[in-house]
């Protein structure tokens, strides 16, 4: 009986701005329905870096987004590769 | 005779706290001693040598040590001096049957039924005196009214008649009230200290003062006090209020080393629990409330009060309701002695059960779940329910903080 995390980030594709900061990102769900969806604004954004000082740093950062379709999301870029994640905060 | 005027006595170990650590300690008797509060940083109880330096009570003990700096300071054992006057009451009432406890270490009692068993006042006086230990030094007041009693007490070791057996007991008849209240100061009236400062204040010193002063005078200045007051002053009398006797079962246990950790204060109240349903006064009878008391070794005492919705002796339902309130307690340190008491015991009458069982609500959703799982089990081979467990709720990484549990 092994405990499973729950609330597992998943890896999402996102367009971003010159700036940096994303335009579009695609939610997860099957291939063929993963349309990116425009983010009208940036409601929230938060940085967090644990564990710099051992093995397995990580650095994360947060933003809560509005979409078009009036969805509000959470999505994370990993500061380490520039992968976007999805997660309910 | 002691039962035609003087009724009613009143047994005062003064100083109660500093005379209980005296007791203990022989070798301080004459030096400036004094106990400090449990609650706070000030004097509770002062010898008279440290009265003598200028030490007071409700005094700050910076202020007290730098007034007499020999002057010795013992913590309080509240639990300790809580147990001495117990005993002292349950002595007192085997003696007399009405007996009102007025504070720690000092009680009234009522003489006048029982004043004929005795052949004389001094075998009476010196079998309530008898009650308290020696070492406490008790005096015993007796007197017509309750307030003359208590004065005569506290000044029974001053003013001892030389016809009294003791010189700690003093007696005062009803044709010399007025003589022997007139001269007593006003420190020793059993009303509040800010009433004592402010008659203080307008140079009242003596009982004799005050009861010159005219009543409506009093009333007006000090009200419902200076109206009871000026009562107790016209010899008005209070009838003594004896303690509700209960039938209680007490056990306790001593510990050498003293609980450091719940679990063995838990295990020890289980010990202690089944010890006192096993007390032979406790067979066949039901108990409606529980007392569990645990003492540290600095006389520090913790207390919980636990009221049963049934009157019960099984170990397991008072143990269901005993458990939590040992778990949630916040003790005051290392356990040293731990008790259990039963109050208000009465026959058991029996409990009447249940003919046919209840359906209960709860029970058959379980047992629907249980069942809706199993089938899930056979079909998909594993279980596919869970059970959110929390990690880190703490976290700031999301996916630490919960994690799921398959639940069998």
């Amino acid at each position: 009986m092994t405990p499973r995390p729950v609330n597992v980030p998943v890896c999402i594709p996102v367009q971003v701005d010159p700036a940096g900061q994303p335009r579009a990102i695609g939610l997860p769900g099957p291939r063929d329905r993963r349309q990116p969806i425009p983010v009208t604004r940036v409601a929230e954004r938060w940085r967090i870096d644990e564990g710099w000082w051992g093995p397995n740093p990580l650095s994360r950062l947060y933003y809560r987004l509005v979409l078009a379709d009036g969805r509000l999301v959470t999505v994370y870029r990993d500061l380490d590769d520039g992968t976007w994640w999805a997660q309910r905060s | 005779m002691v039962a035609r005027c003087a009724s009613i006595g009143c047994l005062v170990v003064p100083r109660f706290p500093l005379a209980c650590e005296l007791a203990d300690r022989p070798e301080l008797w004459g030096r400036p001693v004094t106990v400090a509060h449990p609650d706070a940083p000030v004097v509770w109880s002062a010898s008279p040598a440290a009265v003598a330096e200028g030490v007071i009570e409700g005094q700050r003990l910076s202020e007290a040590m730098g007034r007499c700096p020999p002057l010795v300071v013992l913590d309080a054992r509240p639990a300790r001096y809580e147990a001495r006057d117990a005993a002292i009451l349950d002595a007192l009432e085997r003696v007399v049957p009405g007996v009102e406890p007025a504070g720690l270490g000092t009680a009234y009692v009522e003489l006048a039924s029982v004043a004929r068993c005795y052949r004389s006042p001094e075998g009476l006086h010196a079998a309530l005196l008898g009650c308290a230990p020696s070492e406490l030094r008790p005096r015993l007041g007796v007197g017509p009214t309750k307030f003359v009693a208590g004065l005569a007490a506290l000044q029974a070791a001053v003013q001892g008649q030389p016809r009294d057996a003791a010189p700690n007991v003093r007696v005062v008849d009803q044709a010399e009230v007025a003589a022997f209240v007139t001269p007593v100061p006003v420190t020793a009236l059993p009303v509040e200290a800010e009433m004592i400062r402010r008659l203080r204040l307008v140079g009242i010193t003596t009982v004799g003062q005050l009861a010159a002063m005219p009543r409506h005078a009093l009333v007006a200045q000090f009200g419902p006090q200076g109206k009871r007051l000026m009562a107790l002053l016209d010899g008005a009398a209070e009838p003594v209020r004896p303690r509700p006797r209960e039938e209680r079962v007490r056990e306790r246990l001593a510990f050498p080393e003293p609980l450091t950790s719940r679990e063995s204060v838990l295990a020890a109240a289980r010990q202690v629990l089944r010890r006192v349903l096993r007390h032979p006064r406790q067979r066949g009878r039901v108990a409606r409330q529980l007392v569990v008391r645990a003492e540290t070794e600095q006389g520090k005492r913790w207390e919980s009060n636990v009221t049963l919705r049934h009157a019960r002796c099984d170990h397991e339902g008072l143990w269901v309701t005993l458990a939590p309130a040992l778990e949630r307690a916040s003790l005051p340190g290392p356990v040293s002695e731990l008790s259990i008491e039963l109050r208000g015991l009465r026959p058991s009458r029996g409990w009447q059960g249940e003919l046919l069982p209840t359906r209960n609500a709860s029970t058959e959703r379980r047992g629907g779940r249980q069942e809706g799982m199993r089938q899930l089990q056979a079909r998909y081979g594993r279980s596919l329910v869970g059970r959110m467990v929390p990690v880190e709720p703490w976290s700031r990484i999301p996916e630490r903080r919960w994690a799921l549990v398959e639940l069998e």
